[in-house]
């Protein structure tokens, strides 16, 4: 079986911003969909603190460098005229072990704001129909 | 991700967030492969999947984490900046805040200047690539179901006359005869990794499939070289290709597997420029232009050595060496030495005996590899066990360091030489 992994696009992939938070989010007002999460900000004092506020949480967090880059990947479904089409061309494609499926780059992920400290308390009532860090 | 100015921005979802995509972590290298030329992963139904580029292969190994991921595509996620620097309105400029909730209003207010960071897609895991050796064992498996031999040979004879040999008890067709792409697809190694262990199995390509030659066929072939070359006066070193193919082919041979063996047992010698006959190269395999070829010592002598000590059999070392001696042709000169990888000596010094113990019989994986030298002899040193381990390939490990991780050495003293033996 054979799966390509391929950009299909001309050039390089765009980079991606990737944000890491320790925990899940739940929605205060009960609904299931959450569309808002928080507001970010960089700190006045600290130019490479970040900060997420998040109902009445405030997280702070740092960007850092991947040691190695991530690689975004979409799966996508071959069609017919293209599999004949790659068989063809492509060294590794052969029509028998060729899947239907095939993997295509999206973008890279080199570096990404990381939030694991606890978040602190901001002390007042939050607004309705904002999530709340759990 | 743009957050640069002082401006806050709202995160948020965006309509369809996606949590399906795949990640990879990959180094620099393998990252600007897959974007250039492409990759595949590869794997029958019980393999464990592997990513093979044109040169290497890699281990797929799946990572989760228990944080969440939230990723911003550039396209969607608004890296713009529509707000500018106001630092008057910055809710930073307020010194000793008033309340939080004013706090909150006040960054909500300032994050309608500027455009949300749309969340994308979610991830909770990733796919990590690790270089490994390729895995061979599959392409052994599949060559080895039909070497080329003596039955092919009268087969290739019976299709030149175009009749049919009803006693023939060769198998026909092309059931179990594999082409290089379908060896691609099937064994989990690059397309370089895939020819190097052709090589190192002696393949040759007839008529598109590729096959191993039956060792004792591919011998009895190298004696017929030998013969012909001594009746017709050649000296082993400068052996002619054409003419010598074309005697076998006479015998029977397909040309190509003669050209075959000799580069199995031999080197190129160079081209005489005396003979220009365009003629004389219609035997030669593709690719070899060489007219002359010498046959390389060491591989005729483990080839008689090996014939001596067949079935397991021992002889004493004089017996034995003499006996090469008798076998090898004239001029070439057996040693000891030269058949390290071979034959093994056993017994104390006065009474050595020899065996056949070839590299070519043993497993190919590391970890099977040293099990089946430290079944044979539980303890070696150095010198002997080097022609055994030196084919070993595992990327970023040497020779030494495979040797450290299978191996337990010891050393009585300083001044003794270092034993290997069973962790």
């Amino acid at each position: 079986m054979l799966i390509p992994v391929q950009n299909d696009e001309e050039g390089t992939v765009p980079e991606w911003a990737l944000i890491e938070l320790q925990g899940t989010f739940e929605s205060l007002t009960g609904s299931d969909i959450i569309t808002d999460i928080g507001i970010l900000s960089k700190s006045a004092i600290d130019k490479d603190i970040i900060h997420l506020v998040i109902g009445y949480h405030q997280l702070e967090g740092r960007r850092q460098t991947l040691k190695k880059p991530l690689l975004i990947l979409d799966k996508q479904k071959i069609d017919a005229a293209l599999l004949a089409n790659m068989a063809e061309q492509s060294l590794h494609s052969l029509p028998h072990g060729l899947t239907r499926v095939k993997y295509s780059a999206v973008g890279i992920v080199r570096s990404k704001i990381l939030f694991k400290t606890r978040p602190t308390a901001l002390i007042s009532k939050p607004s309705a129909g904002h999530a709340a860090l759990k | 991700m743009d957050l640069d100015h002082f401006q806050p921005r709202k995160l948020a979802y965006g309509e369809d967030v996606r949590s399906d995509y795949r990640l990879l972590e990959c180094s620099e290298e393998l990252l600007d492969t897959i974007l250039r030329e492409g990759t595949v992963i590869k794997g029958g139904e019980n393999d464990e999947a592997v990513l093979c580029t044109r040169m290497k292969t890699y281990a797929l190994k799946y990572v989760e984490t228990t944080n969440m991921q939230l990723l911003v595509s550039p396209d969607i996620g608004g890296f713009e900046n529509a707000g500018n620097d106001d630092i008057e309105n910055s809710p930073y400029s307020m010194v000793n805040a008033p309340g939080l909730q004013t706090q909150i209003q006040k960054l909500s207010r300032c994050c309608q200047k500027t455009k949300a960071v749309t969340v994308t897609a979610t991830n909770q895991s990733h796919l990590e690539a690790v270089e490994i050796a390729p895995r061979l064992g599959a392409l052994e498996a599949l060559l080895l179901k039909r070497p080329y031999g003596l039955a092919d040979e009268q087969l290739g004879e019976v299709e030149e006359d175009t009749m049919a040999d009803p006693c023939s008890s060769a198998v026909t067709g092309t059931e179990g005869l594999h082409t290089f792409r379908d060896l691609l697809e099937r064994v989990q190694a690059s397309e370089e990794e895939l020819r190097a262990g052709l090589r190192s199995l002696g393949a040759i390509e007839l008529n598109g499939s590729w096959r191993t030659v039956d060792p004792q066929y591919l011998g009895s072939l190298l004696e017929l070289i030998i013969s012909s070359c001594q009746q017709l006066g050649h000296s082993f070193i400068r052996v002619p290709a054409t003419e010598v193919c074309e005697s076998l082919r006479e015998c029977g041979v397909n040309p190509a597997i003669a050209m075959h063996c000799l580069e199995a047992y031999g080197s190129p010698a160079g081209d005489d420029i005396s003979s220009s006959n365009p003629a004389d190269t219609r035997c030669c395999a593709a690719g070899s232009a060489s007219k002359f070829w010498a046959l390389n010592e060491s591989k005729v002598c483990k080839y008689f050595a090996g014939k001596l000590l067949t079935c397991g059999r021992q002889m004493s070392t004089v017996e034995f060496m003499n006996k090469l001696k008798d076998a090898v042709p004239d001029g070439m000169q057996p040693s000891l030495e030269s058949l390290k990888g071979e034959v093994l000596m056993t017994g104390k010094s006065q009474n050595t005996q020899v065996k056949a113990f070839p590299l070519s019989a043993l497993p190919r994986e590391p970890a099977k590899r040293f099990a089946a030298l430290f079944a044979e002899r539980p303890k070696w040193n150095a010198d002997d066990m080097e022609p055994y381990i030196s084919d070993l390939k595992v990327p970023g490990l040497t020779t030494g360091a495979l040797l450290l991780k299978y191996a337990r050495v010891s050393q009585t003293s300083p001044q003794d030489p270092i034993i290997y033996s069973m962790r």
